[in-house]
């Protein structure tokens, strides 16, 4: 099996880049800080491979090793809040013409999102935009599947209310 | 799950890395990958791994290949520097021209790793080009051909760098793209006038045509600049005052740096042009010191950029001087 861990490593960076960043951009509401969270997060996964570490789950590591790093970030420095990140305009998306209804779509997700409380929205977010199962996150957040089925639940209870105050966004 | 819940799920999926973005990453992993190899396994494995990934790279290479050429040209530059020294005076249609734009000029760019640096050194090609045509000018050497192929670069690095500023403008940075437009509008609008001096003493039609077109990326880009100043002014006061903060070091600096330049350079003539255009930029930079004290953050930024603006064109105006040895007359008017 010549080259297996470089070719599962590269296929995993197409595969969850995007989720990765996604996942970083809701965790520290800075562009350019997910878009380094991610490389750094896809580098120290590769460390372990090169060392040897057997990964069972590649994704639920790259998440956890994601959450940690977010967290040395938060204690590094305080980072903004969402709300600073939409409202002082901090953008998720480039301003090219065709990305315009990416930016309106990012914004008015991230508007709502930040409504959320933290762990609700860690939890629903993993479980119905990445379709993780709640296995998975449990083992992400380093929780019980009790907890996160909990956290699920009640953060989808959470964002039913936020998505009916409002409506949705320019688009709908 | 109702309709509403579904929708906001699928556009959260939406957030994404930008195409260029996620290609940086890949290749940055893959240097990684390569620095740091799998530590276990026999020897046999290790070989085929280093194929893969070299077959990799080659994939790569055909992705980017200016990135890729630049990778390779910097062994070539390493074991022959002297060529690529001497390329560094070389003109356009000279043998050694595109050693100077693709070999060295292509290490440069591979070098500069942060989004300021990779400006700098963007704008800086820019001024590369006009400073080439200028000495072909004075030369008498300004062909058709030569026109072409420098205004097709720098409509390149132009456009790189508008690219560039739209990006800052996504991300909140009125203040950093306000910058990018503020150094090319200094670039064009200085060089524009030099050209013109050395149009004053060989006539062609293609210079002339050249030097419109130069003064008409000037006009561009003083109007992109003073766009930007409006956002940054519209920005809230901490933000602006930031900006305001960032620039005026960055003023100094610039100022300081042209000060040396024109010092290194200048011949002992009495004051040029560069030398008053320095005191104005000096001046600009005394009234943004001002406004920021008395709190106007605004103001302040727009000034200090004024300042840089200016102390650029010093610049051109000393280089012209020495390279060219056209006497810029102080309070020239063009």
């Amino acid at each position: 099996m010549p080259a297996k861990e470089e070719k599962l490593f590269l296929e995993a960076y197409e595969k969850y880049g995007d989720a990765i960043f996604r996942h970083c951009c809701f965790k520290v509401s800075d562009r350019e800080l997910a878009l380094d969270l991610a490389q750094e997060t896809f580098k120290r996964v590769w460390l372990e491979i090169a060392r040897g570490t057997q990964i069972v789950n590649m994704r639920a590591f790259l998440y956890k090793v994601a959450n940690n790093l977010a967290v040395d970030e938060y204690r590094k420095k305080k980072v903004s809040s969402l709300e600073a990140a939409t409202e002082g305009g901090v953008q998720f998306a480039s301003n090219k013409d065709k990305d315009i209804g990416k930016i309106i779509d990012a914004k008015t997700v991230f508007s709502k999102a930040e409504q959320l409380d933290e762990i609700y929205r860690e939890a629903v977010l993993l479980r119905y935009a990445e379709e993780l199962s709640v296995k998975e996150i449990a083992e992400i957040a380093g929780e019980s599947e009790n907890v996160i089925s909990v956290r699920i639940h009640r953060g989808l209870a959470q964002l039913r209310i936020i998505l009916e105050k409002e409506e949705y966004g320019p688009e709908t | 799950m109702d309709q509403k819940l579904k929708e906001f799920f699928q556009k959260a999926k939406r957030v994404q890395m930008q195409k260029e973005e996620k290609s940086l990453g890949l290749k940055a992993l893959l240097s990684y990958i390569e620095e740091n190899p799998v530590r276990f396994g026999d020897n046999t494995r290790r070989q085929v791994q280093r194929s893969i990934i070299s077959d990799l790279q080659r994939f790569l290479q055909l992705l980017y290949k200016p990135m890729a050429v630049a990778l390779v040209l910097l062994i070539t530059v390493a074991v022959s520097g002297g060529a690529s020294l001497a390329a560094e005076n070389a003109l356009p249609g000279d043998i050694l021209y595109p050693v100077k734009t693709e070999v060295n000029e292509g290490v440069r760019s591979f070098l500069s790793f942060s989004a300021e640096t990779r400006t700098n050194w963007k704008v800086e090609q820019v001024e590369r080009r006009l400073q080439e045509a200028e000495e072909l000018a004075a030369k008498g050497k300004f062909s058709g051909k030569a026109s072409a192929e420098l205004d097709a670069k720098v409509e390149q690095h132009a456009e790189q760098l508008s690219q560039m500023a739209s990006r800052f403008n996504s991300q909140g940075r009125a203040d950093l793209a306000a910058e990018i437009h503020s150094d090319l509008e200094a670039t064009f609008d200085a060089h524009g006038k030099v050209l013109g001096l050395v149009r004053g003493e060989v006539n062609g039609l293609e210079l002339s045509e050249f030097i419109s077109v130069v003064r008409t990326r000037a006009t561009t880009a003083r109007q992109a600049r003073q766009e930007a100043e409006v956002e940054v002014q519209a920005q809230g006061g901490t933000q602006q005052r930031q900006a305001a903060e960032g620039k005026m070091s960055a003023a100094e600096n610039k100022i300081a740096e042209v000060k040396n330049f024109i010092a290194a350079k200048a011949k002992t003539q009495a004051e040029t042009d560069a030398e008053v255009k320095l005191q104005a930029a000096e001046s600009a930079f005394a009234n943004g010191s001002a406004k920021l004290q008395a709190g106007s953050y605004g103001e302040a930024f727009v000034l200090f950029q004024q300042a840089m603006r200016v102390a650029q064109e010093a610049k051109a105006y000393a280089q012209a001087d020495a390279v060219l040895e056209i006497k810029i007359e102080a309070g020239l008017q063009l």
